[in-house]
């Protein structure tokens, strides 16, 4: 009840008008949602997995519960649904019988919606809204409607009973304090808390309108609430006759708000609050009263037009084919049914559903029911994430095809788990009323009188709650290979049966994932490695290589999990320490090609991402776990290889041949069994900027980064430091920005008093890594001269002088030496200038004078992070935005070494660009974005942002190809639909980024000159002040 | 003199009680000293009277007093552990029921108001972004449980201070 005075509370705030939901936007989250059922319900070989229910206890059921049998009823509903309104005409108003009414619709029973929350009442259709509100607050508010009679005007009734009737004096209060109360089990403090939050966003003249007319208030409260769902959520939850159970099965009669009867509009309320009351409360009311959400209905239009707007393109992806239609607009929607409808997962769906039912209507299917309990996460688990949030997405946008069978689902599994709460807090108690001391007290007695053989097979989970709802899950455990594929036989094997029959006859529970390392075996994988010196609870990295030769499996499995800061299946750390052979072959770096992909795939296939698999892999080759590493190899180029293009489209991804090559090559090589020294790749570097990919290479320079690494360590600091200090010398304690004269490796050898053998050897390093770096700085810096010859006129310049100009002091590099550029001529898009976009999309820079020749890749900018090059400082986080710009003729620009610097962000040549006057004055010289006009205004700034999945970047090159064919800012509109279409594509791959499609659709938008950049470079939706955060309204 | 004297007297008596306005709810009456800038409201929600202060960026401070139909208190050790104990509990049952999240609970501590014993308690949670502190009273009036008590935003302590202290101007009707 109170849950539901929360979401009248929060409303209070917002009542947003629902936007009109489109066919379009139903038939998107059915696209959506049929493909990931068939990834969790269907075997590889396109067998129905039966009836499966997921879920993860120890992470969130809310999350995770997935139940094969009620997503398949609820999504061949909504294709009949959407089916009736293409193809047909909706009889909608031709029904008019009485009822089913909500007393027919509790009897059917188990379903949780409805008994959760049991509306009373029905009766006729006078005053409507009325009996609505009374039915519902009946249900909700059983105090409402007592002291006010139930007269003819129910709804002024109700109001009042809203208004007034929260807080009750009855005698619970006494019960606080330990007195017996009659008849009274509510909560004042509670009561008045709840109060006290609504009285708390009323505004003054709210306070006013409720002093002058409490009714009015109530009504603007209450109604406002009704009114603003009415139309839209309702209308989709109702339904008038169901073929099975409410809910989960086939609703034979949707029906329209307008066309309901009273009590049908009733069940359409309740099973709306239901929902909300059930499930969404959190994400819902708090979203409500932190303003981060604007609001129910804004939210849902927000995001379902924005998604359903990319379903409606000339093409669209359908199922795993890419599907081309008509360019009018008129027709498609039919075009796009009759080819959705041809398409595997809904052919899978109506034929499952309609075989099943068969079954179900034979009444056995119950017996069968089996729950996945996946351990770790995986694909799969990705996936029903991914349902269950559409699930929610569609509710809000009023389109209940699959929210109220993961409600009954999420509530059928709560219900089987005892909230830890109630065991600590004396809810659950024994039978002879004796409290449990513990959980672990509650566990044991629960287990005790079961028999050793069905103890073992018990699978005990603490969820790591759901909000604040701990949960304890038994269920019972039986093995079996599950690699996302599940294959059933069409009866129980009699183990199986027989463990039913004894503990829970309806249940089998089937372990899948099992860790590599199980709960219980923890301990003592730890106490091992405290012996062999490791503290788990204390990792220091890398590990000894020593002793990280010598850990077996489990050993090395905690450690790795440690690393990587998740469990490990069975599997996916079976695939990792298969990689530790490999290890052993030596430092060739071909070979670890091969390593490093093979480890990104078992991590990704146990749920990462292409991004997040890559880093944890560099973790782990950094943490000694895997054996020997080439020198530099972690850090240098992903060997990624060029991506999947996906079915039907043909992508042009930039990747890397020599990249690829190696990967190859890596899986190929027979390790020899030695190979100490190091063989290192000849550095690469960049002969074209813009057209290739490859990254030079920093062996030394990791090397030094190691080095430092063990010293950072010991002083409890870190690489990062340590590098600034050398290179900066370090901060005066009273300016953060001055830093004394102490620079260079010597310096830092003195002050961190190193001596003997390790500052020899991290003086040698460094020398080494400088030369390496030296080298590399100045080959670019010769290329990009070399490319604008004949644009420009050169002259060198003392870098040192340049040096000494403001506070980019030691931009420029002395070693490769410094150039003065004039331009004679103007270049165009040749020079970008980068920046990291924070969070809230504001760029971090401006656009100019400090330039960098244009990468088509995020990862050819080599950030600290990817690079750990010695010089490479301020951008962490690599950079994420660039923008092309034009060099107008007569710009004068300091070639500055063009290497890794302190102010630019590493690995490519940079240059300053505008006039040295004076000290202090650098800074804000030179040309930008936002200067009027003449040399220092930087022309045609274009933007493109750089995605970190490589896969993401045909989507900037395609762009990019685009802009560079007209001077305007827009693009074709073939050109755009094709950008489009590939991205459509990516969507649907496992594993991208929703924040990179996000820049995507912003990226697109800005090539449609949907979204516009401003003179500071910041993207605004055309006509709006905003900032731009996706798709245009 | 002495008359003019004693008026005067009776005119600064007067004045220094000028702003505790007397509240009416029923048949319970009280007296509280609360600034101008308030609102207050009879039966807000089924709260007998709520006070609202001023409102501080999209939130307002809330002050409720509450004559309850429950018997007064002995203030005993008993009492006191009982509250303690359902004070807890039902915090948890409140608070995560909403899925949000408990900061803190301050177990009762009995002080003395106005020269009669007081139960003072409170509780501080969150939800989402936002969070709230709570303070609750009880004290007997007469045959009367008053139950009073202020909700407030944490991130605001001197409005949370202001709000105690207009709280602790609270007198019953004799």
């Amino acid at each position: 009840m109170r849950q539901v005075i929360w979401l009248l509370i929060a409303l209070t705030t917002s009542f947003a008008a629902h936007a009109n939901q489109a066919l379009e936007e139903r038939m998107y989250f059915l696209n959506e949602q049929a493909e990931l059922f068939t990834q969790i319900c269907f075997t590889a070989d396109g067998t129905y997995k039966e009836s499966v229910t997921h879920y993860q206890a120890s992470t969130s059921i809310r999350e995770t519960a997935y139940d094969c049998d009620a997503q398949l009823y609820a999504l061949n509903a909504e294709l009949d649904a959407i089916n009736s309104q293409v193809v047909g005409t909706p009889g909608e108003c031709e029904f008019a019988p009485e009822d089913p009414s909500v007393a027919a619709l509790l009897a059917q029973g188990g379903d949780a919606l409805a008994a959760s929350r049991s509306c009373t009442g029905g009766g006729g259709a006078l005053n409507c809204t009325g009996d609505i509100v009374r039915n519902f607050a009946s249900a909700f508010i059983p105090s409402a409607i007592h002291d006010f009679g139930t007269g003819t005007n129910c709804f002024t009734t109700l109001l009042a009973g809203f208004a007034y009737s929260f807080y009750d004096m009855a005698c619970s209060i006494t019960s606080l304090f330990g007195y017996d109360c009659d008849g009274g089990s509510g909560d004042e403090e509670a009561a008045s808390s709840d109060a006290a939050t609504l009285a708390g966003v009323q505004t003054e003249p709210r306070v006013n309108s409720f002093l002058s007319n409490p009714l009015g208030w109530a009504s603007d409260v209450f109604g406002g609430f009704i009114n603003s769902i009415g139309n839209s959520i309702m209308e989709r939850f109702g339904c008038a006759d169901w073929e099975g159970s409410p809910y989960v099965s086939t609703c034979l009669a949707p029906m329209s708000w307008s066309c309901a009867n009273c009590s049908q509009r009733t069940n359409m309320v309740c099973g709306v609050f239901g929902y909300i009351a059930g499930i969404a409360t959190q994400e819902v009311l708090t979203g409500f009263l932190v303003g981060a959400v604007v609001g129910l209905s804004t939210r849902a239009a927000l995001s379902v037009s924005r998604n359903a707007a990319r379903y409606f393109p000339p093409s669209v992806r359908l199922g795993s084919a890419a599907v081309s239609f008509g360019a009018r607009a008129a027709g498609r929607i039919g075009t796009f049914w009759t080819a959705f409808t041809a398409t595997r997962p809904i052919r899978a769906i109506s034929d499952t559903a309609s075989r099943i039912g068969q079954v179900l209507a034979a009444g056995n299917r119950q017996a069968r029911r089996i729950i996945v309990i996946a351990q770790g996460e995986d694909a799969l688990l990705a996936a029903i994430r991914r349902f269950n949030t559409l699930s929610e997405q569609a509710l809000m946008a009023g389109f209940n095809s699959t929210a109220g069978a993961r409600l009954a689902t999420v509530q059928r599994l709560e219900s089987e788990a005892t909230r830890v709460d109630d065991i600590l807090d004396g809810t659950v108690v024994r039978p002879d009323g004796t409290r449990f001391e513990s959980v672990e007290d509650y566990v044991e007695w629960r287990l005790a009188d079961l028999p050793p053989e069905q103890r073992a097979l018990q699978v005990v989970e603490r969820s790591a709650g759901d909000g604040a709802q701990e949960r304890i899950t038994f269920s019972l455990r039986r093995d079996v290979d599950y690699n996302s594929d599940i294959s059933l036989p069409a009866t129980p094997t009699p183990a199986v049966a027989a463990a039913d029959d004894a503990v829970e006859p309806e249940i089998v529970v089937t372990g899948t994932r099992e860790y590599r390392v199980t709960r219980a075996e923890i301990p003592r994988v730890t106490t091992q490695l405290r012996e062999r010196g490791i503290d788990i609870d204390n990792l220091r990295l890398p590990v000894e290589a020593s002793v990280a030769r010598r850990l077996n499996g489990d050993q090395r499995t905690l450690v790795l999990e440690q690393v990587l800061d998740r469990r490990l299946s069975s599997s996916a750390a079976d695939d990792i320490l298969e990689e530790v052979r490999w290890g052993n072959s030596g430092r060739d770096p071909g070979n670890f090609a091969g390593r490093r992909q093979r480890v990104e795939a078992a991590l990704r296939n146990s749920g990462m991402t292409a991004e997040e698999a890559s880093e944890a892999a560099n973790n782990i080759f950094r943490s000694n776990l895997l054996g020997d590493v080439p020198p530099g190899a972690i850090t240098a180029a992903t060997p990624n290889g060029p991506p999947p293009a996906a079915p039907g489209l043909s992508l042009t991804v930039g990747g890397s041949d020599e990249a690829a090559r190696a990967a190859r090559a890596g899986g190929d090589v027979v390790p020899t069994g030695s190979s100490g020294g190091t063989v290192g790749r000849e550095v690469v570097d960049q002969p074209s900027l813009g057209t290739s990919p490859e990254v030079p290479n920093f062996e030394s320079i990791n090397d030094l980064r190691t080095q430092l690494d063990g010293i950072a360590r010991r002083q409890g600091s870190t690489v990062d430091e340590l590098l600034n200090e050398i290179q900066r010398g370090t901060r005066s304690a009273s300016d953060f920005n001055v830093y004394d004269d102490l620079r260079g490796i010597d310096s830092f050898i003195a002050r961190h008093g190193i001596t003997g053998d390790e500052a020899t050897r991290l003086r040698a390093t460094f020398t080494s890594a400088v030369r390496q770096r030296n080298g590399l700085t100045t080959r670019n810096t010769a290329r990009d001269l070399e490319r604008q010859r004949g644009a420009t006129r050169t002259r060198a310049v003392d870098c040192n002088e340049l040096n000494r100009l403001g506070s980019t002091a030691h931009a420029f590099h002395v070693p490769s030496g410094c150039r003065e550029v004039v331009f004679d001529q103007a270049v165009r898009g040749d020079y970008c200038s980068c920046n990291e976009f924070d969070s809230t999309r504001v760029r971090t820079r401006a656009i100019g004078p400090w330039l960098t020749p244009c990468a088509s890749m995020a990862r050819e900018y080599l950030s600290e992070m990817n690079q750990a090059d010695v010089t490479a400082l301020p951008q962490k986080n690599g950079l994420n935005r660039c923008y092309k710009v034009d060099i107008q003729p007569g710009t004068r620009c300091f070639h500055g070494g063009l290497g890794p610097t302190f102010r630019g962000f590493g690995g490519y040549a940079q240059m300053y660009c505008g006039d040295a006057r004076s000290p202090g004055e650098f800074n804000s010289l030179g040309p930008t974005i936002s200067a009027s006009s003449g040399v220092n205004r930087i022309e045609g700034a274009r933007y493109a942002p750089l995605f970190r999945d490589e896969r993401m970047n045909v989507i900037t090159q395609a762009g990019r190809a685009c802009l560079d064919v007209s001077s305007t800012t827009t693009c074709s509109v073939t050109a755009i639909s094709d950008i489009r279409s590939q991205l459509a594509a990516l969507r649907a791959q496992p594993g991208v980024s929703a924040a990179e499609i996000n820049d995507a659709d912003i990226y697109i938008e800005y090539l449609m000159g949907r979204i516009q950049m401003d003179n500071f470079g910041n993207l605004r939706c055309r006509g709006s002040t905003e900032l731009a955060t996706g798709i245009c309204p | 003199m002495g008359r003019a004297f004693l008026t005067f007297l009776l005119g600064a008596c007067w004045m220094l009680n000028a702003s505790a306005a007397q509240y009416k709810w029923k048949e319970f009456s009280f007296s509280m000293d609360v600034p101008s800038t308030w609102q207050s409201a009879n039966d807000f929600m089924g709260v007998p009277v709520t006070m609202f202060a001023p409102m501080k960026g999209e939130r307002r401070d809330v002050l409720q007093v509450m004559p309850t139909k429950a018997k007064p208190l002995k203030f005993s050790e008993d009492e006191k552990k009982a509250f303690d104990k359902n004070y807890l509990a039902r915090t948890k049952k409140y608070v995560h029921g909403r899925n949000g999240k408990i900061i803190k609970v301050l177990p009762a501590n009995i002080e003395q108001f106005d020269g009669k014993p007081m139960l003072v308690a409170g509780r501080s949670y969150s939800w989402g972004l936002r969070s709230y502190t709570e303070k609750t009273y009880y004290l007997n009036c007469g045959e009367t449980l008053y139950h009073l008590k202020f909700q407030g935003d944490p991130a605001k302590p001197e409005s949370i201070k202001e709000t105690e202290r207009v709280l602790r101007t609270f007198k019953c009707a004799k």
